[in-house]
């Protein structure tokens, strides 16, 4: 009882009370499903669907190495690296600039997150119609101004910057958004205290907002790198994953696996070695931002 | 004495609205493009050229697409769902994410890595067990089969705590050998100062959901459930894109999140802040 | 009160509307071929029928595979499927059809299956000798030609063989103009295969055949007249098929392969445009790929008896015809082929004539299971050669050596 009168124990007591719907939704959402295909990542076959035999951890081992496995894991950790400090570094510069005395801020703040608000396959439809190297606006008006024209979407080189590109330019409005939050939760007086000390307006960035915004920061960050990691969308809906497979994305390959040619077990057993990298890459990123910073 | 405003000004130069028109043209361009060719006829669609002024505007489309579908039960259907998600991550990532920033108790660790972890593989792999589970639960087809699968998520939950966490634990502290209680410190401390951050949590849920596709595709089967998402590939042929109908409704399922949005505006206007420690 | 009143209504309403249920009949269409003809054919069933609804549940192609294998993982499957050919062999070998030769049995003679069927289009779809899908639609694709910009450049007849359909597509070419529009969809390319007397898979062998020289030479035929020649245009990477359709009714490509499918939006976009359809190419031999949505009753369906009731209706005669007219779309009857109305139909009749000649390259490979992956391996291939522009030969020699690999794995 001594426990539970404590402040500990007390604390303890109303998470622990907090958190049990929570325990019971994810455990039925999540953590049944996440183990039924583990499960099924041991088989070869349809496990789910039809026949299949157990064949252990001959999924995972074929899949470390097919060659089409590793590319597919190249291209996405560079669309996800990219994507991420392209998202977030303007997103950045443009909360500080927009959480000021600007004038328009809030129409503006509002223009640059429309991207957002449309559902990808709209987006998709859009910048496949803008980038049609043939009946295209982008090379309509480049070619107008005498500059050169690309095969946007269907150069191997270009396809996957820009892929990025259009990610970025989706993102860019959301990740504002959030900054825009956490830099209006900053208060005042921390700022009146720095200008009573005479700080600029670059020091008051940097040494006041910008490390007020670590926990922001992280979570954008780990955010953006899971969703990018795991993006099907981006190259379903604009490329199909090609040309030439340059734009073929792990999720993507992962997806086909799945429902193109029926293989689940080996779908799911490369979507557990993506999950593996993700927690590595999340722990890392934990290590680096998890810092308690308050005011 | 210089005042804050003035420092800001000086430096709210030319560069900087220089810097602001252009992401402004770059997001906007795009979405005239979608309303333009959402006006489009199907003469300047098959033209082959691109036509950003339409030669006419069309906005019989607009009819068109309620004529061709229930879209108005589609925009009911969307509603519905993404505001249910929405209500229901309201009530609970706040208070979820508030236990995970500032309580101490056994197990945090590893229950906030297992949460997180929750967010590590795609849907679609989770997709045909939450499939089995929904239909064995005889909600397929219905608005809970559609709701349950994202009443709750890692993502709001994080996003609460990381809102949270620069609140001060002095005060949470301080509020605790007043003799207050756990519910009512969040009630009476930590809510208040989330204005913005369940703003934006709402606004993102809702945005998010209300463009959510793969799930609706897969539960539903009647076309009276269907979402506005899957209810638009009803405009599209065997091989061919009513581009100037899909945009039609893709401009339609715009504006109930830009609504939310303006709507949220005054919650994101700061307001006032706690002062620090007296 | 008013509000507490309505909800007391709308839930009586649910409550005796649950309990006089009425059946329903779950089936999956493409959105594209919601005809109104079908709708006709529906629209009658539930009047034969009394207490019946049916669900006609329309998807893209990819959303109802999507869709289907949910379902199936489920046993929660629709009672009448339509596919785009090749999943009935492979959703057969998984044992997630019904066989249909009781039924047929029954009912063959009075609805002409197998008779009426054109030969191949019964063969995809029946495995050692058991039915399990029934031919809706029978599509092959050919030459669709610009009239005007092929007699400008000096070519009164569309071509007949490759040369001169490449002098031809030379010749209309000019800055933003182009003389064919390929179709960046791999399957696109085995017309040429074999017109230079190629195939695909070789069922003696069991080996993919794709990297023959005849079929190396086909490929680098299409690809020099994008990156050498420049007279054709380099397709968009994606997942639709539209691209050359576009282009050709702007008026900016002369000559597409494509089939049916494309007459409805050509009409509609472009009516002033002057277009015919051609004889496919003749090289070594004349030949086209054939394509065409199937109907199948998966095993788990709940109804399948008043399923294939449905099914008999949509592959009518009547219904045919009544749904090929307006949307030009062919069809596998052998009767409907005979039609005095489709044959006076200017497209219809055209198109029709390619069924002859026209190939099911992957039929005899969907009995392997395997299917799916080698032709995602071809695709890539295609994709190798146009994008990377790498000699054709090496690249399906590369990939023809993987499919085998895939082939020979249990």
């Amino acid at each position: 009882m001594k426990f539970l009168n404590s402040h500990h124990g007390r604390q303890a007591a109303f998470a622990y009370l907090v958190l049990s719907p929570a325990i019971l939704y994810f455990s039925v959402y999540f953590f049944y499903p996440i183990a039924v295909e583990l499960w099924a990542s041991f088989f070869r076959g349809q496990p789910l669907i039809g026949d299949s035999e157990f064949t252990g951890i001959d999924n995972y081992v074929q899949a470390l190495t097919d060659q089409r496995v590793r590319d597919a894991f190249v291209r996405t950790a560079i669309f996800a690296i990219c994507g991420t400090i392209g998202t977030l570094l303007p997103a950045l510069c443009l909360a500080a600039i927009l959480a000021g005395p600007v004038k328009a801020a809030t129409t503006i703040r509002a223009i640059i997150f429309f991207p957002y608000i449309i559902s990808f396959v709209i987006v998709a439809l859009m910048w496949k119609s803008i980038l049609d190297p043939y009946t295209g606006i982008l090379n309509a008006v480049l070619s107008s101004l005498g500059l050169p024209t690309q095969n946007w979407l269907s150069t191997p080189s270009t396809a996957l910057p820009t892929i990025i590109a259009v990610t970025i330019w989706k993102d860019i409005g959301y990740a504002m958004l959030i900054y825009i939050a956490a830099i209006q939760s900053i208060p005042k007086d921390l700022y009146e205290a720095a200008d009573v000390d005479g700080a600029s307006a670059r020091q008051k960035f940097f040494r006041i907002t910008v490390p007020l915004l670590t926990p922001t920061t992280l979570f954008l960050a780990v955010i953006s790198m899971i969703a990018h990691l795991q993006d099907l969308s981006a190259p379903y809906l604009l490329t199909g994953g090609g040309p030439a497979e340059a734009t073929r994305l792990y999720a993507l390959h992962v997806y086909e696996t799945a429902f193109v040619e029926l293989n689940i077990g080996y779908a799911s057993a490369l979507s557990f070695l993506m999950l593996i990298v993700i927690l590595i890459v999340t722990a890392l990123q934990f290590r680096f931002l998890n810092r308690e910073v308050s005011y | 004495m210089r005042h804050v405003a003035d420092q800001r000004s000086a430096g709210t130069s030319l560069i900087t609205y220089i810097v602001l028109a252009f992401f402004v043209i770059l997001a906007l361009f795009p979405f005239f493009y979608m309303v333009s060719l959402s006006l489009q006829s199907d003469a300047d669609l098959f033209s082959g050229l691109p036509v950003i002024i339409p030669s006419e505007l069309q906005f019989s489309n607009y009819l068109t697409i309620w004529e061709k579908a229930p879209f108005a039960r589609f925009i009911v259907n969307s509603f519905v769902i993404a505001g249910g998600i929405t209500i229901l991550h309201l009530l609970f990532d706040p208070l979820i994410g508030y236990v995970f920033a500032k309580l101490v108790f056994p197990g945090m660790r590893f229950m906030f890595a297992a949460l997180l972890s929750t967010l590590m593989l795609p849907f679609f792999i989770r997709m045909i067990p939450l499939y089995i589970l929904t239909a064995e639960l005889g909600w397929l087809d219905t608005y809970q089969g559609l709701i349950m699968p994202f009443a709750m998520s890692a993502y709001g939950i994080f996003m609460m705590r990381q809102f949270i966490r620069p609140i001060p634990s002095d005060l949470l502290d301080a509020a605790r050998l007043d003799g207050a209680s756990e519910w009512r410190i969040y009630r009476a401390v930590v809510l208040p100062q989330l204005g913005p951050p369940m703003a934006t949590l709402a606004l993102l849920t809702f945005v998010f959901q209300f463009n959510e596709f793969l799930w609706p595709l897969v539960v539903v089967s009647s076309v009276e459930m269907r979402p506005i998402t899957t209810g638009l590939t009803l405009f599209n042929s065997e091989f061919f894109t009513q581009w100037n109908l899909t945009a039609t409704g893709g401009a339609i399922l715009f504006v109930p999140s830009l609504l939310l949005f303006v709507f949220m505006q005054r919650y994101f206007v700061q307001s006032v802040m706690m002062s620090g420690m007296k | 009160m008013k509000l507490v009143s309505r909800i007391a209504v709308t839930a009586l309403g649910l409550a005796l509307s649950a309990s006089a249920k009425a059946e329903t009949l779950k089936i999956y269409w493409n959105a594209g071929h919601a005809y109104p003809a079908y709708a006709e054919v529906i629209k009658k069933f539930e009047a034969d029928h009394p207490g019946w609804t049916v669900e006609w549940g329309r998807f893209q192609w990819p959303d109802l595979r999507t869709k289907l294998v949910a379902d199936l993982s489920v046993g929660n499957a629709p009672d009448l499927v339509a596919e785009p050919g090749g999943w009935v062999p492979e959703f057969a070998l998984q044992g997630k059809i019904t066989a249909l030769n009781d039924f047929v049995a029954k009912d063959g003679k009075a609805m002409g299956y197998p008779d009426d069927w054109q030969d191949f289009s019964v063969a995809r779809n029946t495995i050692d000798g058991k039915y399990y899908g029934v031919q809706l639609h029978l599509t092959c694709a050919t030459l669709v030609y610009n009239v005007d910009l092929l007699k400008a450049a000096g070519f009164e007849k569309p071509p007949a063989n490759w040369d001169e359909f490449r002098n031809a597509a030379i010749a209309v070419t000019k800055t933003g103009r182009f003389g064919f529009a390929p179709n960046q969809v791999a399957g696109y390319f085995t017309p040429w295969i074999y017109q230079n007397g190629g195939k695909f898979y070789d069922k003696a062998t069991k080996k993919v055949t794709f990297d023959s020289p005849e079929a190396a030479q086909a490929l680098q035929f299409v690809a020099d007249l994008i990156h050498k020649d420049k007279a054709a245009t380099l397709p968009v990477a994606g997942a639709d098929y539209e691209g050359p359709q576009k282009l050709f009714t702007a008026g900016r490509a002369a000559m597409i392969l494509t089939g049916p499918w494309d007459v409805g939006p050509i009409k509609t976009g472009n009516p002033k445009l002057n277009w015919d359809v051609a004889p496919s190419l003749t090289e070594k031999g004349q030949a086209t790929m054939s394509g065409g949505v199937s109907l199948f009753i998966p095993k788990d369906a709940k109804h399948p008896a008043e399923a294939w009731d449905l099914l008999k209706r949509f592959v009518a005669l009547d219904t045919e015809i009544a749904a090929s007219v307006p949307n030009g779309m062919t069809m596998p009857r052998k009767s409907w082929a005979a039609d005095p109305k489709v044959k006076s139909d200017p497209v219809l009749g055209k198109f029709s004539q390619c069924l002859p000649y026209a190939v099911d390259s992957s039929a005899e490979l969907a009995l392997t299971g395997k299917n799916a992956t080698v032709q995602d391996l071809f695709k890539a291939a295609v994709q190798d050669i146009l994008y990377n522009n790498k000699p054709a030969q090496a690249v399906l020699s590369d990939y023809a050596a993987k499919a085998n690999a895939e082939l020979q794995k249990k």
